[in-house]
């Protein structure tokens, strides 16, 4: 399944909203990192079909209606501050309706396969591994797109 | 077999055999499935001089293709790619692998032996006979036990994560011990979900498969079994067709005949599926039905001392204390970029937490559940599963939380973070956790996963209350077995890849 460019802009906003911000020693935005671009690319390419249409329609939910089920704001998530951003989907995340709360967390995880992947993120909380190398599927995305 | 040899590498696996419109292949045994059941069958019956060919619809991953990072397992080994779930008031992801070795690449290579309180319940409740005695399952432990290298978790690759069990559980006055494991030179790079990065996991992949291969076995990876089909009157021939994994591009059709039987090992999940596709189910319905699990849920813990999940034994260490009411307490060190779902906060909070990683345990609690789902494909062809905890197991699991931050006050932690919808994200004395008794018992207020699927093609005598016979045979077709832990008549309360090993084992047995 292959997303429209805007919609993969949507995600690496739901990401950084998520995965970035205020902290010294992890200073990468998760949208400009690598394995975030690749991930998003590849877990859409090989997902299941059905699991990954849901995650689809989560994105056009996330992105667009968290401001106003969150501060009850109509504007998508992008024209909030980033600081907000991560607020909305926080406040999102604790709605007493099940399906509301999981589609923050949905995405928690989804950016934490991608963005904690990364060697550099994981050097920088104190994880070495002798075999920190780019992930295949990283490169493996980047060559076929 | 005396030693089994590590063949880092070494397999000759057929997989995507491209070029050709269609492949046919003829053997004594057909087997589908090549993880803990499936290989184990493989393993006997080859010893005893039989041709075997194995059918596996994941892919091989040879070690030196394993990552370090979490999705390249996933993508490579699990079913769905991580993302099969069980759906009711929660969904559930439930952990499976997919590749050849099955789930015994990528699990946390614990090794338990049925309960004897639970066997002799199945000898009263199922009417187990004599050829299944706990006598038995112990013969065939035993020797597993030899071919694995089963031994506990040595002290030097605990790692600070599960010492600091063991303190908890001792502190609150709790047996103990450390984790039984198949491994040999294990060291300690919390990575079994990933694919053991050493190949020091004893896993199929590295053991029976291997053994099985050099006694002529064939295998068939990347191969998806679509139906089993009579042949005078016999369970003799097997559909398939290579699909290709993890993109999903299909290959030639394939046709595999078995002279003696069909032996079925797909997992309690795709076993049942497979029998209801090949017209199997009718006189019993019972097929899919009775599906049981293990739901888990973890705690995460802050200590001021460093712990360093990732330099310890994944699950190292365990507390059975509690096994009678169903509860059962372990380590589960996972990476960073799994575990950081699980952390409190988004934004520059989450990030805070990422930070603190160092400092923090993940231990679990399962509960042997009570629940049943039904495991089906739905009108589109996809796979479905069902389940639902019931309210016991989920009070079950509210005593196994208190528990758990119990033992992580007792160890030591500064703050708890229970991930409990209603309750506070963060908690700094045990008795905070006395709060979950005032929330009711919906399951969707917690994140657990699920593993350990049984009982959706279980054993018995009478062909109207059972799919199998006590030798694994499928009633209503002759030639045809199953030897997954599909046929359990019930969850186990502890991990099953031994049980299910030593079930496969005494059915081949009789057939070799």
């Amino acid at each position: 399944m292959k997303l429209f460019s805007f919609e993969r802009r949507w995600i690496l906003t739901v990401f950084d909203a998520t995965f970035s911000g205020g902290v010294a020693t992890l200073p990468w935005k998760a949208s400009e990192m690598r394995t975030t671009q690749a991930f998003v690319t590849d877990v859409f390419r090989v997902g299941p079909p059905i699991t990954m249409l849901g995650m689809r329609a989560a994105i056009w939910l996330v992105y667009l209606f968290t401001p106003l089920l969150a501060y009850a704001l109509p504007v998508p998530l992008g024209m909030l501050s980033e600081e907000r951003r991560s607020s909305a989907l926080e406040k999102l995340s604790m709605s007493n309706i099940y399906a509301l709360r999981e589609l923050p967390t949905l995405f928690k995880m989804m950016g934490s396969m991608a963005y904690c992947a990364s060697a550099e993120v994981q050097r920088a909380v104190g994880i070495e591994r002798p075999d920190f190398r780019v992930p295949n599927w990283v490169e493996e995305t980047e060559r076929h797109g | 077999m005396a030693e089994p040899k590590r063949i880092p590498d070494g397999m000759q696996v057929f997989s995507m055999v491209s070029g050709q419109a269609r492949i046919e292949d003829e053997a004594d045994f057909v087997i589908i499935g090549s993880g803990a059941g499936g290989a184990t069958a493989a393993r006997v019956l080859t010893d005893a001089g039989h041709s075997v060919i194995l059918v596996e619809e994941g892919p091989y991953v040879p070690v030196k293709e394993r990552g370090y990072d979490v999705w390249t397992g996933f993508r490579s080994s699990w079913r769905d790619c991580g993302f099969q779930v069980a759906e009711g008031r929660l969904f559930l992801p439930i952990i499976q692998g997919m590749g050849v070795g099955g789930t015994t690449t990528m699990n946390g290579a614990i090794c338990h032996r049925i309960k004897p309180e639970l066997h002799a319940e199945w000898v009263r409740d199922h009417k187990l006979p004599e050829n299944l005695s706990f006598e038995e399952f112990s013969r065939i432990y035993d020797r597993v036990d030899q071919e694995l290298q089963i031994a506990p978790a040595p002290e030097e690759v605990l790692g600070r994560h599960n010492t600091l069990l063991r303190d908890g559980l001792e502190a609150i006055g709790f047996s103990h011990n450390p984790i039984r494991r198949n491994v040999v030179g294990c060291e300690g790079s919390s990575r079994c979900i990933q694919g053991c990065p050493t190949a020091a996991k004893q896993s199929m992949d590295q053991t029976y498969l291997p053994f099985s291969l050099r006694k002529g076995a064939r295998l068939y990876a990347e191969c998806r079994v679509s139906k089993i089909v009579r042949v005078n009157g016999r369970a003799g021939l097997v559909e398939a067709q290579f699909v290709s994994s993890p993109d999903r591009v299909k290959g030639p059709k394939a046709t595999f005949r078995a002279r003696r039987a069909v032996l079925l090992a797909a997992s309690a999940i795709q076993t049942p599926l497979l029998l209801a596709a090949s017209g199997i189910g009718k006189e019993s319905g019972l097929v899919g039905q009775r599906f049981q699990c293990h739901p888990g849920i973890s705690l995460l813990g802050e200590f001021e001392e460093p712990v360093r999940m990732w330099e310890s034994v994944t699950q190292g260490y365990e507390s059975t204390h509690l096994w009678t009411d169903r509860l059962k307490f372990e380590t589960v060190s996972i990476p960073l970029d799994n575990a950081a779902a699980r952390f409190d906060g988004y934004g520059k909070k989450l990030m805070e937490n990422v930070e603190r990683v160092g400092h923090l345990a993940c231990w679990g609690v399962h509960v042997r559940s009570e629940a049943h789902g039904r495991v089906y494909r739905d009108f589109t062809g996809r796979t479905r599963i069902k389940y639902d905890m019931t309210d016991g197991d989920v009070i079950r699991l509210k005593r196994g939380l208190k528990l758990m931050a119990k033992m992580l006050f007792a160890a030591g932690a500064k703050s708890v973070s229970p991930g409990v919808h209603g309750l506070p994200k963060r908690m700094d004395h045990p008795d905070q956790m006395e709060a979950l008794d005032q929330l009711d018992n919906s399951p969707n207020r917690y994140h657990g996963i699920a593993s350990h699927m049984f009982g959706t093609a279980v054993m018995g005598a009478d062909r109207k209350r059972s799919v199998v016979g006590f030798d694994g045979q499928v009633h209503e077709m002759p030639g045809l077995y199953v030897l997954d832990s599909s046929a359990f008549p019930t969850n186990l309360g502890v991990n099953p890849q031994n049980s299910i090993i030593a079930w496969s084992w005494l059915c081949s047995e009789k057939l070799a």
